[in-house]
């Protein structure tokens, strides 16, 4: 197909633009910015679709993205189409009728459906790959095969490949440390397979380390039995040691008695015993006797030390009672003192009484007491007297009250009686008119009745009876309210009277109530007087002044019991005064006596001190006389004890004596033998002790032990025991060393049969294993690829390559003005390269210019996108416009000019448009018949687009600047309509009409 | 009436394959201890069904793993049921045999493992069970061992215990070799057999023989619920075998119908659709699933572009509790929608078929990969490139997928 016009509405920066394009070839120039990009894109979305993102939607929302085409398909058939963004069917609409394209119209233009990367790329060319595919032409690298193979499978096989081999590297490398997932994963798994090596406690391991606890506790035990066998030996000669001295002793005995026996005779046992009991009880007799003698002699220096006063003895009892009183008597001496103290007193106060009472000069208080006593019954009388005095003042006082008390109580109600009045007012008046009024109709009635007169007043019978009866009424209504009152009025008075009565009455009573007080108190009075008389006659019978009164005679009443009172303990003060005194007196005689008695003379002031001194005496010589009779005791028993001694002594002599005789030595001798005797046995004893001692040491070995510490010397023992207790502590630090070995590795082992979480450590190591076989099957299926896909490349390009090298070669020929003539592929063994062809030689493509490799490249595509077009279009499969993007930039204006003559010359056999900012390439293209200028305008103003299509003048741009040449696409649809049939393309050329037309 | 509980190849600690690829860290720490938590589960069995005896028919632990953690595991497992009254009985299997830890691990009292060298009847008294069987003492013991088993003993409930292949899988050697009737000829009351992971019953009738399978699948072949069999027997009763689940994860393969998808979108929404199908069957369990999605389909070169997308797209409705496995694709376009030049595709078949026909060519291409061993770690996580077939897969997959891709274009 061919696309006639496009219009842009909006798309890009281009709000509503038309472009016209010509059927052959179009070379759209404009410089950056200017919306060549904007125009490539929009003839792939227009044959592909709105793409998703749409990149051209900077100006109006993807929604609103229209591109309008006329097309041209390669069966004539013209259609005018919008695309837009919508979703298919709807994407593609007819221009007049909207509705979606019929199906056999959509399958020619929607067979196209595919990715406008694959267009650009499959019926494309932009400047990146002209020059890349320029050098690696040049590097030898680039071959046809890709080239076509990437054609016909509109696959970019080189980009497939590099795609594979990338993920193929980043999946694996086969070095070691490469950067790649399954190297990651294989270091990842030596890690977790160290770990777990480390961690794995296999049942082996579990053995080994019980084997080696073993081993440890074995060599452990082994160590302590040494240092036992050298504690033991240790023991053994230590004993040894010990021994030395027993056995040394033990022979020193024996020695020292072989010299004994020698010395001379002993004593034997019993004779040892009895010797020696001898003459321990000898020596004991000898110390006793002493004691005793000495006992004697201190009993008896004692006893004539001690004196007994004989003559006191007898008095002893008196002695003794005087003493015993001694106490008594003191207590009686000090009571006689305070007894008259105690009188003196007494009588010291009763002075002062009778003094108060005017008594002085008192020398026998007793005597004037008598006198100014009076007699106790007297006394009494004159005490009953004056208490009757009293109390008959008392009754005057009271009588006296009594007579005010009543004389105030008349007069107090004698000032409340009042008259009585009576208000007899009572009023009659009423009463008398009621009664006269009955009288009245009594008279009526009676005349009426007894004497038949008429009635009066107009009154007929009945109600002059009832006139009557009324009249009576109120008369008795009025004599009961009158009563009432008088009643009422009656009650009142007499109330008043009574109540007047009444007071009277009690005025009355006060009266004669003060009167009798009055007579009550004279009769006090009298009484009183009476009893003065009396008073002062029993006074002056009493020998007391009559003037004293009743007061006076009580208080010298109460003096007198005083004074009675201390005469009476006076004199009981002095008796017993007396009675003290005479004991002690008595006393006092007899110690006197006893003085007497005992030739001394005493006086009675001494005499207490003499008894002192003579008890002292009498109670000292009595404890002589028991002293005495101690020490006498005492002698007697010593004296005794001596003879007992002496006996036994002489008995012990004989058996002595008989000993000596049975050894034929004198007594004297006897102690010689009994040393001898005990030294025999120590040193018996001796023998058998150390012999005992050495075979409790060494019980069966005595022999060899004795001849052994025989053979040795102590020193050389010593030294053997200090070496075997090194040994020993030696030993004993190897085993504590033993003894930690052996615990730890107890616990070693404990830990690994502890141990767990290997299984984890595996089963991750499992699945890192899986993730490494996944990717190794990835990898594989990649690389099997990538050697199918290059065989497939060969393959195919094997059997398309001629006919595109020999277009090629045509191509090439014009693009380089025929210096390169053909175009070869050849087989290098693997290697497939090109030759060129020159006059003369063959060159390899490798050995081209960089600019010649470009211009190699580019004939090669467009070769082969001509020839796949014509495939295409053989199978019945719609073309497509070639679009070449900027494929001249490295043209210089020769090239350029030559690129584009062949260029217009394919352009007969199908659209090319062309994209350049070159001026050049646009001045170039208006030189060459049969390509159409398209110039997209920068300037804001102006309409964007401008078509030239004059090669016969060049025209100048800046000329067009204002003229808005815009063909009318429909005008341009016709032309085409009748042109497409043939292969030549239209050349007309039109000036587009202003918009003005 | 004696009740028994018979279990075999509980591969004590053998790693579930392909848990890496999970993505769920808490469901994979979930599923590393899956033997064990099986193997409590079947003490837990035993105890709960007051079964009087365990048998265990071989295949203890994985051969080649050594740890002595995993036999001090078991040891514990025995001794809880020794302490709770309950005897067991093991014969050793192929596995076992290999192990290191079957040497030096010592068994609890009740336990009893059967000879490895002779046959050898061990009778339980106090239930009234005698049990017959030979261990496995070399891993590859090709002998038929039933055909010498001990007569049996009237008066006693008569368990065999066998590890075998019977007559084999193809390609594998064939262990205690033998047939029906020789389990059938020893007249025992019951069979408990081994070796076997899928539950199957051999012999039917009075004294049938099982295999009970293993406790866990490990892998996503090893599918459906796995355990232990309860039997209830009589001296010459009817036995009654019952099954009882003791695993704690289930694998799933699914291959959902792609043929009628024509894009990406359906063929998730046939995955999610398989998916929803098996979510319910593991009971609560965590659910390991595997897609395999293979066939002709339209949507093949969409899916082969982006071949991560799929596994995405499945994460996205894997429930929690579930987790995927991988997702492999092996599909190829229809001949309708491929776009590519006939011509080409024609070249590609024939190249790739002349290369699948060539196994070594292949394996010259894949050298590198027996560099730092990654061919050796492929093969035991079983990508095994020196088999022939599965590098012709290899081969014929390569070339669909490049089909699928150069059909991209116009």
């Amino acid at each position: 197909m061919r696309l006639v016009s496009l219009r842009l509405a909006p798309f890009g920066a281009f709000a509503d633009t038309t472009v016209a394009l010509d059927p052959g070839v179009t070379v759209v120039h404009g410089a950056n910015e200017s919306g060549k990009s904007t125009m490539l894109a929009a003839c792939t979305d227009l044959l592909c679709g709105i793409r998703v993102p749409a990149l051209f939607d900077f100006a109006a929302a993807r929604k609103d993205l229209r591109i309008h085409g006329r097309v041209v398909l390669d069966d004539g058939t013209a259609l005018s189409v919008v695309r837009s963004s919508r979703r298919a069917p709807l994407d593609l609409v007819d221009e007049g009728t909207g509705e979606p394209l019929d199906d056999d119209v959509l399958v020619r233009f929607g067979a196209l459906r595919a990715e406008h990367l694959h267009l650009a790329r499959r019926y494309g060319l932009d400047h990146e790959r002209l020059v890349a595919g320029g050098r690696s032409l040049m590097s030898g690298t680039g071959d046809v095969a890709d080239l076509v193979f990437e054609a016909r499978a509109g696959v970019d096989v080189r980009a497939l490949v590099t795609g594979m081999r990338q993920r193929s590297e980043s999946i694996y490398k086969p070095r070691k440390n490469g950067n790649a997932e399954v190297n990651a994963l294989l270091e990842k798994r030596e890690q977790l397979d160290a770990e777990l090596r480390e961690a794995l406690v296999t049942a082996e391991q579990v053995a080994a380390a019980r084997a080696v606890e073993a081993a440890a506790v074995r060599a452990r035990d082994a160590g302590l039995a040494d240092v036992r066998t050298a504690r033991a030996e240790h023991v053994r000669l230590t004993r040894l040691l010990e021994s030395w001295t027993f056995a040394n002793n033990r022979g020193d005995a024996v020695r020292a008695f072989a010299l004994l026996d020698a010395e001379g005779d002993r004593l034997d046992e019993a004779e040892v015993t009895q010797v020696v009991a001898v003459l321990q009880r000898l020596a004991a007799i000898t110390s006793e006797a002493a004691g005793l003698a000495g006992r004697l002699s201190e009993a008896r220096e004692e006893i004539a030390r001690l004196r007994v006063d004989e003559a006191l003895l007898p008095h002893r009892d008196e002695i003794d009672t005087l003493a015993s009183l001694r106490s008594a008597i003191d207590d009686a001496r000090t009571d006689a003192v305070t007894e008259g103290e105690s009188a003196e007193a007494a009588l010291g106060r009763l002075r002062a009484a009778l003094a108060a009472l005017g008594v002085v000069d008192l020398d026998d208080a007793g005597h004037v007491l008598a006198r100014v006593c009076v007699p106790a019954d007297t006394a009494a009388d004159l005490d009953a007297r004056a208490a009757r005095g009293e109390s008959l003042r008392g009754d005057v006082e009271s009588a006296e009250r009594a007579v005010r008390v009543a004389a105030d109580a008349v007069a107090e109600l004698s000032a409340t009686i009042s008259p009585v009045v009576t208000d007899a007012d009572l009023d009659h008046s009423r009463l008398a008119a009621s009664r006269d009024a009955r009288e009245q109709r009594w008279h009526q009635v009676r005349a009426a009745w007894l004497h038949g007169r008429a009635i009066e007043g107009g009154l007929t019978p009945e109600s002059l009876a009832d006139a009557y009866e009324t009249a009576v009424v109120d008369a008795d209504i009025e004599a009961d309210s009158l009563t009432a009152a008088a009643g009422a009025l009656g009650d009142a008075e007499r109330e008043a009277v009574a109540a007047a009565a009444s007071a009277a009455a009690t005025l009355a009573e006060r009266r004669r109530a003060h009167d009798r007080a009055e007579q009550e108190l004279t009769a006090a009075v009298a009484r009183l007087e009476t009893w003065a008389q009396e008073w002062v006659a029993a006074a002056v019978g009493a020998g007391l002044e009559p003037s004293i009164g009743a007061a006076g005679w009580l208080v010298r009443a109460a003096v007198l019991a005083t004074a009675r009172d201390l005469a009476a303990t006076a004199s009981d003060h002095e008796r017993r005064h007396a009675l003290a005194a005479a004991r002690v007196d008595q006393w006092t005689d007899r110690v006197v006596a006893l003085g007497a008695t005992l030739e001394e003379v005493v006086a009675p002031a001494t005499a207490a001190a003499f008894l002192t001194r003579t008890k002292n005496a009498l109670d000292d010589s009595l404890r002589e006389q028991k002293a005495v009779a101690v020490h006498r005791g005492h002698e007697s028993a010593a004296v005794a004890a001596l003879a007992v001694l002496d006996a036994e002594r002489l008995e012990l002599d004989t058996a002595l004596a008989a000993v000596a005789a049975h050894h034929g030595v004198e007594v004297a001798e006897l102690p010689e033998l009994l040393a001898r005797a005990q030294r025999g046995s120590e040193l018996t004893a001796k023998v058998e002790a150390t012999t005992a001692l050495l075979r409790a040491r060494h019980l069966d070995d005595l022999d060899d032990v004795v001849d052994s510490l025989a053979a040795t010397t102590r020193e050389e023992l010593v030294e053997a025991v200090e070496r075997a207790a090194d040994d020993a502590e030696a030993l004993e630090a190897g085993v504590e060393l033993l003894r930690g070995q052996a615990l730890r590795r107890h616990e070693e082992r404990l830990s690994l049969e502890s141990a767990d979480g290997a299984e984890q450590l595996h089963q991750a190591l499992v699945g890192l294993d899986a993730q490494i076989a996944d990717k190794a099957e990835a990898w594989a299926l990649l690389a099997i690829k990538e050697h199918l896909l290059a065989a497939e490349v060969r393959a195919y390009a094997d059997s398309h390559a001629n006919p595109v090298l020999d277009r090629a070669g045509r191509y090439l020929a014009r693009l380089t003005d025929g210096r390169y003539s053909h175009v070869r592929a050849h087989t290098d063994g693997t290697q497939r390269g090109l030759l060129v062809v020159t006059d003369d030689t063959e060159l390899d493509a490798g050995q081209l210019s960089e600019g010649t490799a470009t211009q190699l490249y580019l004939a090669l595509v467009l070769a082969t996108l001509v020839e796949l077009q014509q495939e295409r279009r053989a199978d019945g499969h719609e073309t497509l416009p070639l679009l070449l993007d900027d494929v001249f930039m490295t043209f210089d204006d020769n090239r350029s000019a030559a690129a584009l003559e062949l260029l217009a010359e394919i352009g007969a056999e199908q659209q090319v448009v062309v994209l350049t900012h070159h001026d050049a390439v646009r001045d170039a293209a208006l030189a060459v018949e049969g390509v159409a200028v398209v110039c997209l305008n920068t300037r804001a103003d102006v309409d964007p687009i401008v078509v030239i299509d004059d090669h016969e003048s060049s025209v100048k741009l800046d000329e067009l600047d204002h003229d808005v040449l815009v063909g009318d696409p429909m005008d341009l649809l016709e032309l085409v309509e009748h042109d497409v049939a043939a292969t030549a393309r239209s050349s007309t050329k039109r000036r587009g009409r202003g918009p003005a037309a | 009436m004696v009740r028994i509980v018979h279990a075999a190849d509980l591969h004590l600690d053998s790693p579930l394959r392909g848990l890496a690829r999970l993505g769920d860290r808490g469901l994979e720490h979930d599923l590393r201890a899956a033997t064990r938590r099986a193997f409590d589960n079947l003490v837990e069995l035993c105890e709960r069904e007051s079964a009087q005896l365990l048998v265990l028919a071989g295949d203890i632990y994985d051969g080649d793993w050594d740890s002595h953690a995993t036999g001090e595991y078991f040891v514990r497992g025995l001794r809880r049921l020794t302490d709770s009254g309950i005897a067991v009985a093991i014969v050793h299997g192929n596995h076992d045999a290999e192990s290191q830890i079957t040497r030096r691990l010592r068994m609890p009292a009740g336990v009893h493992v059967l000879s490895a060298t002779q046959p050898e009847t061990h009778v339980f008294e106090d239930i009234g069970v005698a049990v017959h069987g030979q261990g496995y003492d070399v891993r590859d013991t090709l002998a038929n061992l039933v055909q010498h088993y001990p007569e049996k003993h009237r008066d006693l409930v008569n368990i065999g215990l066998l590890h075998t292949g019977l007559q084999g899988i193809a390609g594998h050697a064939r262990y205690a070799p033998c047939v029906e009737s020789d389990l059938t000829a020893c007249g025992y009351d019951y069979f408990a057999l081994g070796h076997v992971h899928q539950r199957q019953q051999v012999v039917a009738g009075r004294a049938p023989a099982w295999f009970s399978g293993n406790l866990q699948g490990r892998h996503p072949r090893e599918t459906g619920a796995k355990g232990a069999l309860v039997v209830d027997l009589e001296i010459d009763g009817q036995a009654q075998v019952r099954f009882a689940e003791c695993d704690v994860a289930r694998w799933e393969v699914l291959r959902p119908d792609v043929s009628g998808c024509a894009d990406v979108e359906s063929v998730v929404e046939a995955m999610e659709t398989a998916y929803q199908g098996v979510v319910g069957a593991a009971e609560g369990r965590p659910l390991v699933v595997r897609f395999e999605v293979a066939g002709e389909t339209e949507a093949a070169s969409e899916l082969l572009r982006d071949t991560e997308r799929l596994d995405a797209d499945a994460r996205a409705f894997i429930r929690a509790g579930s987790a995927l496995d991988k997702v492999s694709l092996d599909v190829r376009p229809s001949a309708a929608a491929l776009r590519a030049d006939p011509e080409l595709a024609d070249l590609l078949g024939r190249a790739s078929g002349a290369l699948a026909a060539d196994p070594d060519a292949v394996r010259a291409l894949l050298v590198d990969l027996r560099k730092q061993g990654v061919w050796r770690l492929a093969k035991g996580a079983d990508l095994d490139l020196d088999d022939d077939a599965v590098v012709t897969a290899l081969v014929e997959r390569a070339g669909r997928e490049l089909t699928a891709q150069l059909g991209g274009g116009i």
